[in-house]
């Protein structure tokens, strides 16, 4: 259920935004960043919507992962905890890890 | 949308259409196409993954493990690639391409089955139903290690190349872990879109993500890939297995001719 959520919420916001940039073309094309996405969104710039839509879509598998885990700790299956926590901090390395 | 419908058709992630078709057509560099087939691969995939998770296909426990190594293995590949000749980066593309071909058109090989059971310190048996006869089966996984080993490589591979990894997990958990073909697909699919992550969230930091490339690239993933899945068992898979493999050595080919500089 959460992937499907997640899936559609970036789809529809992936659609909003491409549909947006097909009729307002702007001159950028990078990804900006969370914060700087909804900046860019609020002052009128399609790709902060597609670049939402992007991190929607990135945070769909990650959102499974926590699933996962809260089912895990639920059913008191420690060792599988530990092996989502390990899943979890590799992707969270990556995060950090910048050009 | 082409690339996540014939993925779905054949089995395979749509990385392996996307990158060459944005590099050899479109004239993308291999990092930009490699950040958007990430993309893909997360889209085409997640909504497969909730499928076979809820008709208990998947061994959710197998496959946490396994992401352990294709997660590390995808933002290491995603590291080297990020600082790797395209040129390089499009002959390592060639190169998986024709052992995909071979992969597509060898013989099945006999897969070995084992009780279910503990398996070093974890138990990592499931069971299913089959659909057709409403049978029961019950496997137990076996050679946790090599199976670790594997991921590894297909995590680094997927990070590198921006593809799903599915073509060394299915057969690893299938012939070395004995875990029934069925469930072998079910299980790679619910890993690839966290592989995929990993190496998206590498692609994404740096820069290399182009937002409206991505975007389109996903979307039509994402709708081919639904599509796909609707019109499967309506298709001969097996002809348009070994048609697809004799155009994926002709691409392999421009791929080499690109890494060569023959081609832009």
């Amino acid at each position: 259920m959460v992937l499907v959520i997640g899936m559609w919420a970036s789809m529809v916001l992936l659609l909003a935004g491409l549909s947006w940039y097909a009729i307002a073309p702007s001159s950028s094309d990078i990804t900006l960043g969370p914060v700087e996405a909804i900046d860019a969104l609020l002052s009128g710039d399609p790709i902060g919507l597609i670049d939402l839509g992007i991190l929607f879509l990135i945070a769909t598998p990650l959102l499974r992962i926590l699933t996962a885990l809260a089912v895990f700790a639920q059913t008191r299956e420690w060792k599988f905890v530990l092996v989502s926590v390990c899943v979890l901090l590799i992707i969270t390395l990556a995060v950090f890890v910048k050009g | 949308m082409l690339a996540g419908l014939l993925g779905s058709l054949l089995g395979l992630g749509g990385g392996i259409i996307i990158i060459p078709a944005l590099t050899l057509v479109f004239g993308y560099p291999m990092q930009a196409a490699i950040g958007a087939s990430l993309m893909a691969v997360i889209a085409s995939s997640t909504g497969s993954a909730s499928y076979y998770v809820e008709e208990g296909l998947s061994n959710i426990r197998l496959g946490m493990v396994l992401e352990i190594a294709t997660t590390l293995g995808s933002v290491i590949g995603a590291l080297v690639a990020v600082y790797t000749d395209q040129y390089i980066l499009a002959a390592a593309f060639g190169v998986l391409l024709l052992y995909s071909a071979i992969h597509m058109i060898r013989r099945p090989t006999t897969t070995c089955t084992y009780k279910p059971g503990p398996c070093g310190p974890l138990d990592l048996s499931c069971s299913y139903t089959e659909k057709s006869d409403g049978e029961k089966v019950e496997y137990g996984v076996q050679k946790l290690g090599r199976g670790m080993f594997a991921s590894l490589g297909a995590g680094g591979m997927s990070g590198l190349l921006g593809v799903g990894g599915g073509i060394i997990k299915v057969p690893v958990m299938n012939l070395w872990m004995g875990v029934p073909m069925r469930a072998a697909c079910a299980t790679s699919n619910f890993m690839i879109g966290v592989t995929a992550l990993a190496g998206a969230v590498v692609y994404y930091q740096f820069g290399l993500v182009q937002p409206v490339l991505a975007g389109v690239v996903a979307v039509g993933a994402f709708f081919g890939a639904a599509f796909g899945s609707r019109v499967a068992h309506r298709i001969n898979g097996e002809q348009l297995k070994r048609l697809f493999a004799v155009l994926m050595v002709f691409v392999a080919a421009l791929m080499f001719l690109k890494a060569a500089g023959v081609m832009a």
